[in-house]
């Protein structure tokens, strides 16, 4: 479904992602990992089109994004929830969701479906976004995401600065998601949760791919972890 | 690598030597040609001055002013007045008093009267317009151009009204001109690098972050509105005395917005763009002129008057330019600071400075070791909803304080109100026994109060060192010292080497940690940390934990820490405040609160309990 294929981002003339080659199938959660400056973040945003590559090819779906606007590549069906989850800010819950919907037929109904999954944001759904709790907005980023009805969810970070006990009810939520099928990329710093999490991961460290791996694989290959994460996973 | 920002003897050598050898190309070229190409040449050297004195403001602040040509207006009418023959002075401008009348100064002391009267003019007007808004200066400095305007075009008896005046001495020659050009240059640059300059530079990229590190925003821009003033008047008074001719509209409109199209297309945040800049648009307004008054091209063709050639060239470079390259020709770079520079070796940068042991801690260590952050009965609420309800806190410096709850407890919230940016309903603060209530978020960090935020906020323009050290410029370190202060602190965080780079390059972690080093740069007696960890993996946790550890004994601090974290929280934190629904709902140990079950049950969640048992 998306394919990237020897890609190399570069900031100002130092490049800073060498050349990685990521897949991601139908209905599958992959993972990415990795310290600080990994490049995690500056692949996502080439793959959104956030970034534009020095080199290499991006494809989703057999149709080569190098070069699209983020907007055009989003009507593709690839959604992004931003890290720091940017939200509008000064709008409310319902006009929130009602921009990620669009204006297409159906999308009442899937705005309805969409609140009966997220309780919380029909309870507000009259609030300013920016009266919402971190957890809350992370709920509204996702929900904004899936009205679009994407055919791949692209998460940076979506733990980043959550209680913990809002961490597990994102995770449950995500959890849900996969049970239906949705297709996901998923960034995150937290590298046991992320392997236990995903289909496969890929571990990233000074912009290559250092070791990829289903769940089982990985857990069994400690050495690997310990070397490019440093921590105890 | 390339593209660094750190710089060096040499980088800031090459910085300073090729906008004065570019000046001096022009001003030879213009010397040894026909006396209307050295007319021509001057006249371009005296408006580079005014560009680079729009530089100094705009290009540091970050904020536009459309009334520094008013400043080149008053520093040409007094250059005139000084040096107006007795005879024509009496016919032209008989309200003049007796004593400027009779001065006959030279064309040296008249412009630097002509620079002191325009600095001290921008002074004075700053002092109310700076106090307005970034979106109000652009307006009030403009409507500062029409009332200059108004004056000299109405004040006849002393200005020669809208005829203005005539037969003043023409004494600027090219070498004069270049020479005044070089010095401003030198000007420009010398405050861009001062301590004062790094200030200003800071509330560019960042307003809110520059005050959390005691930057008072509209000192620093008075100070380059005044510098910049004092630069527009020697541009203004040595064209007046090449010309020898003057009128209220020779620095009006078109004046402003030629020479702001010469500073955005050269790149407004160096002066090296500023100099480009004015160079090339008046190269090519001299061309297009030359077309419009229906010149033959390459001898060949020839081309029949095109009125507004001019005009229009130029608007189409400047529409261009801002399209293609919003950074403007020099992408906002010093010449030292050019990869390509960089590249052919001429301004190679050299290793970043080796940590100072004499830096460390030094701010904390001449303040008594007594005293506390201390808040009381802080309530408060936005629109009706109450964030915060009778909250107390007290922070010993020397302590590590945890501050923990739910997304929307307040802790945000409650770091803003001590930290000056909110100010809250009811209740009480106190730094070190003093009532902090009402004072400003920069006056509160020279008291000792150092903070970060959610987000990094980092300088992005500017390097990693800088912005570390422009923390201990904001609280009044030279910048010989701030840099040792910073390349300190950095070592120790392991952040030097990629310290080297701008902010806007390093990984978002990276960014956040500098966000604590900046911090602490101010040598604060009390550090609020708003979730430090948050964008770290647990590796990069662990170092963070090893480095904050250490700050209270090294730098004499005390820490309140905002973090979800636990495994940051636990094993830092003597003590831990939860905060839930804007009311504290308990402090004690980690392990007490850990333990709590109404803690548990509203924050940890069960899935903590069950981790920590396994």
């Amino acid at each position: 479904m998306l394919e990237l294929r020897d890609v190399r981002v570069s900031y100002g003339g130092i490049e800073v992602v060498h050349g990685v080659d990521l897949s991601v199938g139908r209905g599958e959660v992959v993972g990415m990992i990795g310290p600080n400056g990994a490049g995690k973040s500056s692949i996502l945003r080439s793959i959104c089109g956030l970034l534009r590559p020095s080199s290499g090819r991006v494809a989703f779906e057999d149709r080569v994004l190098t070069g699209m606007a983020p907007e055009q590549i989003a009507r593709l069906g690839l959604a992004l929830v931003p890290e720091g989850r940017h939200i509008f800010k000064t709008l409310t819950v319902a006009e929130n969701l009602r921009l990620g919907a669009r204006q297409e037929t159906g999308a009442g109904e899937r705005t309805e479906r969409t609140l009966t999954r997220f309780p919380i944001l029909r309870e507000r759904a009259g609030q300013r976004a920016d009266r919402l709790s971190g957890g809350e907005q992370q709920q509204l980023a996702i929900a904004r995401a899936l009205l679009g009805r994407p055919k791949l969810l692209v998460l940076d970070e979506p733990s980043l600065g959550l209680a913990p006990k809002m961490i597990d009810v994102i995770y449950e939520l995500l959890g849900e998601l996969r049970e239906e099928g949705v297709t996901m990329l998923l960034v995150e710093q937290n590298a046991a949760r992320t392997i236990d999490f995903c289909d496969r991961c890929l571990v990233l460290s000074t912009g290559r791919v250092r070791a990829e791996g289903s769940r089982g694989e990985l857990q069994r290959d400690h050495d690997v972890l310990r070397a490019y994460l440093g921590g105890q996973p | 690598m390339s593209g660094e920002r750190f710089r060096t003897r040499q980088s800031a050598a090459a910085s300073l030597l090729v906008p004065l050898l570019l000046i001096a190309i022009t001003a030879l070229i213009g010397a040894n040609g026909t006396p209307s190409l050295q007319d021509t040449v001057t006249a371009i050297l005296c408006n580079l001055i005014i560009v680079i004195g729009l530089q100094v403001y705009v290009g540091n602040s970050g904020v536009y002013s459309f009334g520094q040509l008013g400043f080149a207006t008053a520093g040409a009418y007094v250059a005139a007045f000084l040096t107006l023959p007795a005879a024509f002075a009496l016919l032209q401008t008989p309200g003049l008093p007796h004593f400027v009348v009779d001065a006959h100064l030279g064309s040296l002391s008249s412009t630097l009267i002509a620079a002191a009267f325009s600095g001290l003019l921008a002074i004075v007007v700053g002092l109310p317009l700076m106090r307005t808004s970034t979106l109000a200066i652009p307006i009030s400095t403009f409507a500062f151009l029409i009332v200059v305007y108004d004056v000299v075009a109405n004040w006849d008896r002393v200005t020669g009204g809208s005829s203005g005046l005539v037969s003043i001495p023409a004494t600027t020659s090219v070498e004069s001109a270049a020479l005044w050009a070089g010095a401003a240059v030198i000007l420009a640059l010398a405050y861009k690098w001062s301590a004062s300059g790094y200030r200003l530079q800071a509330t560019r990229e960042d307003e809110v972050a520059a005050r959390s590190i005691g930057v008072g925003v509209m000192r620093e821009r008075l100070i380059a509105f005044g510098l910049s003033g004092a630069l527009c008047g020697i541009g203004g008074a040595l064209a007046v005395h090449q010309s020898g001719v003057l009128n209220p509209a020779t620095f009006y409109f078109g004046a402003t917005v030629t020479t702001m199209t010469m500073l955005v297309v050269g790149g407004a945040r160096s002066v090296f763009g500023a100099v480009i800049g004015a160079i090339a648009i008046a190269t090519v307004n001299e061309l297009l002129r030359g077309v419009e008054n229906g010149a033959s091209l390459l001898g060949a063709i020839s081309i029949g008057e095109a009125p507004g050639l001019a005009a229009i060239g130029l608007g189409l470079i400047l529409l261009a330019t801002m399209i293609a390259m919003p950074g403007g020709l020099s992408g906002g770079r010093e010449a030292g600071e050019l990869t390509w520079l960089q590249r052919l070796g001429l301004s190679a940068p050299a290793p970043p400075p080796r940590p100072g042991a004499a830096a460390a801690g030094e701010p904390a260590a001449d303040r008594p070791a007594r005293g506390a952050l201390r808040a009381e009965g802080i309530s408060l609420a936005f629109a009706g909803l109450r964030v915060l309800n009778d909250v107390e806190l007290r922070l010993d410096p020397g302590e590590v304080l945890g501050l923990i709850g739910p997304n929307g407890a307040g802790k945000t919230t409650l770091v803003n109100v001590l930290s000056g940016f909110q100010a809250p309903d009811s209740g009480t603060v106190s730094l070190d026994g003093v009532d902090a209530i009402g004072r400003s978020p920069a006056r509160l960090a020279h008291d000792g109060l150092g903070r970060t935020f959610q987000t990094a906020l980092p300088f992005p323009d500017l390097s990693g060192l800088e912005n570390v050290a422009v923390g201990a410029m904001g609280m009044g370190a030279g910048r010989r010292r701030a840099l040792a202060i910073a390349a300190d602190v950095l070592g120790r965080l392991d952040l030097l080497e990629q310290a080297r780079l701008p902010a806007a390059a390093l990984p978002a972690g990276s960014q956040r940690l500098l966000g604590i080093a900046r911090a602490l740069a101010i040598g604060p007696r009390y550090l609020l940390l708003d979730e430090p960890a948050a964008g770290l993996n647990e590796a990069e946790c662990a170092q963070l934990v090893a480095f904050l550890r250490k700050v209270p004994s090294d730098f004499g601090c005390g820490i309140l820490l905002i973090e979800h974290d636990m495994s940051i929280v636990m094993p830092l934190c003597s003590r831990v405040q939860v905060l839930d629904d804007g009311r504290t709902i308990r402090i004690g140990t980690p392990q007490e609160v850990q333990a709590d079950p109404a803690v548990v049950e509203s924050y940890l969640g069960s899935s903590f309990l069950a981790a920590v048992d396994a």
